[in-house]
């Protein structure tokens, strides 16, 4: 090897070693000026060598004149890379995703609220027989409970149901006691106006057990009532009247509008009836229905209630949705609303 | 049933210093509720909903004995006065007799008549106009007023008649006939239906619609001298036909219809007998008739303490509930492990059973004093399959895929049935619709999916998305109707797109590797003949997507394409993919690009390739030209490096099967 190529090569190592400590880019244009510089090493090494006369030599400069050259552009490179600059800031959009519907989300919320303490979800027939939508549920033929004008018939003896306690009838003969049941489903009635839509949803609880009390009752739907509507809501029974329980209930909630006093500024609040908003209807399961469903009244006693979707999802403040058809809408301007 | 009373009859009932507040909260929390109490000028209005086996509670007297008890109970002094029952059974020397002959003894439980003769007919006092106009009913003259203001007092009705204008020979209740017709009080002309009961006097004129309505032909007017009062109480399902039937849903019928106590009749004739000589003077003219049909026997109910304990919750004393049920009237006494109640006569009707007596007990304790109790925890059993899991997955992706969940009302037109090519036989039909938009349920989805799209026409955005889950139902024989969840999915911005939407639905699910779209000629008739492919995992037609027909779009007024893939979600339901773990190769992949020519379906030219060789893991389609379709070939192997020469052999086997 000729005496200059081993100076090359020192130079090159040399580099290395500068080029890796280098941080900034003063260090670099320190070592630009130090290796390409006028009084620089290669400049140096060819006072030393002229490249006159060797062809091999001039070569072997420039290739490392371009490696330094290179080298150093790669790392100022590095140093001072920025992406082009990305403005972030506007505003998200919200119609990216599609929706789920209101009432499928309140439904699945109910689920899970009473899956929690061991509630089974069932589906029963929206199309039924007159022994599970009346005859089993103690409204005998005749009865005023079956004048109500609200029911749609199909056949004589199949009923679009209106309430989704035939499913009380069903559950017993799928499931002995113990029978925890939450029965959601659609129901209809023929009924259209702000508070009503010819279908609508249902949820059922049914409880029967050995021992089933009404402190039983009474502590399922203030746990309801807190999981779903907010803690510190309460409820209170009212003597009611229903053909398939017994005593009957209803069920009203604490409003929160005026928390429950019935008054805001001294005004009567406007949403409740002084303090109390409706749930709906509950009560002991009638010893007649717990023999149609194959069960000794003597044994077992159970309870029951049955509440509206679309009512527990408008009671809930803050929708302000003034009219319960809205919920049946195709509008995509309204579907889009709720993710 | 609503009544409406003022406080002021209330109190003429109840003693008490408690005042309206505490009065109707009380009520609320162990009796009737108080709907709304209505401030008038001196007065209150108090609208009532009294529970429907409660006619005993459908009067201000019954309100106040509720209230009496409820506020006993709850330490606040009261005390029950004016109680009608405690009146003293007329007095009169007369011998006229009234004769009423009652054809079926079923008819009443008990009527009674007496007659008033040579009366002032006048307008009443201001203070009985007001009271009437205040529970909206209009003023007619001092004696129907009469018996009208006893009705909302004691909730008993009554009735007056023109006693003149009777032939009283010999009165007749009975059935009417078709065919037979009567002028009502309200000025109507209706025609009479078997079985509406009737009185009818010695000259055949019908006089009465019992119950219901009295008749123009003895009306009280201001020339009446002498009258006749009867004071009935009807066979309840009977006045409830009638008052339904010719719809005049009147007070007395209301009443009627519920059974009201019998025993209170004989008070409240002597009652109004008494105020009628008192403020239209007037003497008795006849003596009392008083026919009575019942035959009710006491009932005694045991009540074992034991139990009333457990099915309440909370433990009483036998003399704390002997004491809420003598305030309640019932007689109570203590007999081995409980107690032997007798039930009151006028709770004949309601009070059947120990879980009415479990009733009447916790709500005068006060539901609002029980304490709560978490029943045990146990399972209810496994919900149904896990098809609410599978719902929920699909809604949560889709959502995300930008599908907007809609929920269509089941029932659709006729014309929507038309409108997709759907027989109308197919669909099961209501007796009784509301209109003609809602009369059919419907057998398949999709009928409301292309509604959805034609009724978002013109709201902006473009591209629509829409899905829903639901029911469809159709009858599977004469006794068995059956639903079936469905899914269904649409959009208007091209076939494809929904497929690759499908093929994300399906891939979340798992599903996926075990789908495959064939062409058919299946398919439901909405869908377009070509266009359209039918859905199958593991051999199982689970559904179809396509695009809707032409004709379909144009008959729902829409001018661009839309595009439906419906789902049976029971079946999708039933397929259950095992997911099991797949090792990974240590070897790198080789990617190859094949040309192919043929005139096979894209499926079918997949299929070939994938069957040619186990090294082949995964193929992506990537363009074709005319009949030439560009794929590209994945190649791994477990155990090995692939070589060149290994994958240009598989190239050209495949190459040969499509030539």
């Amino acid at each position: 090897m000729p005496a200059y190529q081993e100076e090359l090569e020192k130079i090159a190592n040399q580099f290395e070693v500068d080029l890796k400590s280098a941080t900034t880019f003063d260090d670099l244009n320190n070592i630009e000026i130090k290796y390409l510089g006028r009084q620089g090493f290669i400049n140096n090494f060819l006072k030393i060598y002229p490249p006159k006369g060797n062809p091999e030599l001039g070569k072997d400069v420039n290739q490392l004149k371009q490696r330094v050259s290179a080298h150093l552009e790669e790392r100022r490179n590095k140093l001072s890379y920025h992406s082009p600059k990305i403005d972030l800031t506007l505003p998200l959009k919200d119609d990216l995703t599609g929706s789920t519907h209101l009432i499928s989300r309140t439904i699945e919320e109910i689920e899970d609220i009473f899956a929690k303490i061991g509630f089974a979800r069932r589906r029963y027939p929206e199309i039924d027989t007159d022994w599970y939508y009346a005859e089993g549920l103690n409204i005998p033929k005749g009865h005023p409970a079956r004048d109500d004008q609200e029911t749609f018939y199909l056949t004589n003896d199949f009923v679009l149901t209106a309430h989704t306690s035939n499913g009380q009838l069903h559950e017993m003969e799928n499931q002995k006691p113990p029978i925890r049941m939450i029965n959601i489903g659609k129901t209809y009635r023929r009924q259209a106006d702000t508070s009503h839509n010819p279908m609508f949803h249902q949820f059922e609880g049914l409880v029967v057990d050995i021992d089933i009390s009404i402190a039983n009752l009474i502590s399922i739907t203030n746990y309801f009532a807190e999981n779903y509507f907010g803690v510190g809501r309460k409820t209170r029974l009212r003597p009611h009247h229903f053909q398939f329980t017994e005593p009957s209930f209803e069920i009203d909630i604490s409003c929160d509008l005026c928390s429950g006093t019935g008054v805001i500024d001294s005004v009567p609040c406007k949403m409740c009836k002084s303090g109390w908003l409706e749930l709906g209807g509950a009560g002991m399961v009638h010893r007649n229905v717990l023999k149609n469903g194959d069960l000794d009244p003597d044994i077992y006693s159970g309870f029951a209630f049955g509440w509206g979707v679309e009512r527990v999802l408008l009671m809930r403040s803050g929708l302000k949705i003034a009219d319960l058809r809205n919920l049946f809408t195709d509008d995509i301007r309204f579907l889009g609303q709720f993710k | 049933m609503d009544i409406l009373i003022t406080e002021k009859i209330l109190r003429k009932f109840l003693q008490t210093d408690a005042n309206l507040a505490t009065i109707t909260t009380s009520l609320c929390e162990s009796g009737p509720t108080v709907d709304r109490v209505h401030k008038l000028i001196d007065d209150n209005l108090l609208e009532i909903e009294v529970i429907t086996n409660r006619v005993d509670c459908a009067s201000a007297f019954g309100i106040a004995r509720e209230a009496n008890t409820i506020l006993n109970q709850k330490g606040i002094k009261s005390q029950l006065i004016n109680n009608p029952y405690k009146t003293k059974p007329l007095i009169n020397h007369q011998t006229q007799r009234i004769s009423l002959k009652i054809d079926n003894k079923n008819f009443a439980k008990r009527f009674l008549s007496v007659s008033v003769d040579n009366v002032n007919i006048t307008e009443s006092d201001q203070e009985t106009q007001e009271l009437l106009k205040q529970v909206g009913q209009r003023p007619i003259n001092n004696l129907v007023d009469l018996t009208n203001v006893a009705t909302l007092l004691y909730g008993m009705p009554s009735h007056v008649f023109d006693k003149d204008k009777l032939s009283l020979q010999q009165l007749t209740l009975r059935e009417a006939k078709l065919g037979e017709s009567m002028k009502l009080l309200d000025n109507t002309k209706i025609e009479l239906q078997n079985g509406d009961l009737i009185i009818e006097d010695d000259n055949k004129n019908i006089v009465d619609l019992c119950g219901v309505m009295g008749g123009q032909f003895a009306q009280v007017d201001s020339h009446t001298k002498n009258i006749l009062l009867i004071v009935p109480v009807y066979d309840p399902q009977k006045i409830r036909n009638t008052s339904l039937f010719h719809q005049k849903r009147t007070i007395a019928a209301q009443i009627f219809e519920k059974s009201p106590d019998p025993n209170l009749a004989p008070s409240v004739l002597t009652l109004i007998a008494n105020k009628i000589t008192e403020i239209a003077g007037g003497h008795l003219s006849s003596s009392v008739l008083d026919i009575n049909n019942t035959s009710t026997t006491q009932k005694t109910i045991d009540l074992n303490l034991n139990w009333l304990s457990k099915f309440i919750g909370q433990k009483l004393s036998a003399s704390e509930t002997k004491q809420i049920l003598n305030n309640l009237d019932f007689i109570a006494t203590e007999s081995e492990g409980g107690l032997s109640v007798i039930v009151p006569e006028f709770r004949h009707e309601d009070i059947n059973n120990k879980e009415d007596l479990a009733e009447e007990v916790a709500r005068i304790y006060g539901y609002h004093n029980i304490k709560p109790v978490f029943p045990v925890l146990k399972s209810g059993g496994v919900s149904n399959g896990s098809i609410f899991n599978l719902e929920r997955k699909v809604r949560n992706i889709l959502s995300t895929l930008s599908y907007n969940e809609v929920i269509n009302v089941s029932l659709i037109s006729q014309k929507q049935i038309i409108d997709c090519d759907l027989k109308i036989d197919d669909h099961l039909q209501l007796k009784n619709a509301l209109s003609e938009d809602l009369k059919y349920m419907r057998i398949s989805l999709v009928p409301n999916a292309i509604q959805n799209h034609r009724n978002n026409i013109g709201f902006s955005q473009l591209c629509l998305s829409f899905f829903e889950m639901g029911n469809i139902y159709f009858v599977e024989n004469k006794n068995q109707i059956n639903e079936t969840p469905h899914l269904v999915l649409s959009n208007n911005s091209g076939l494809l797109k929904l497929k690759d939407d499908l093929n994300k639905l399906f891939s979340f699910l798992n599903l996926s590797s075990h789908v495959s779209l064939e062409e058919t000629t299946s398919q439901p008739a909405y869908f377009d003949q070509v266009n359209t492919a039918k859905i199958v995992i593991n051999d199982i037609d689970v559904g179809f997507i396509g695009e809707i027909k032409h004709q379909t779009i144009t008959n729902f007024n829409l001018d661009k394409p839309v595009f439906i893939c419906e789902l049976n979600l029971e079946q999708l339901n039933c397929i259950k993919p095992k997911i099991t773990y797949q090792p990974i190769s240590i070897y790198p992949a080789v990617l190859e690009d094949i040309n192919i020519q043929s005139d096979l379906s894209l499926g079918e030219i997949y299929s070939t390739i994938k069957k040619t060789s186990d090294l082949i893991y995964k193929i992506d389609y990537l363009n074709s030209f005319k009949n030439k379709h560009t794929f590209r070939l994945h190649f791994i192997s477990q155990a090995r490096n692939i070589t060149q020469e290994e994958t240009a052999t598989i190239k050209q086997k495949i190459l040969k099967s499509f030539s």
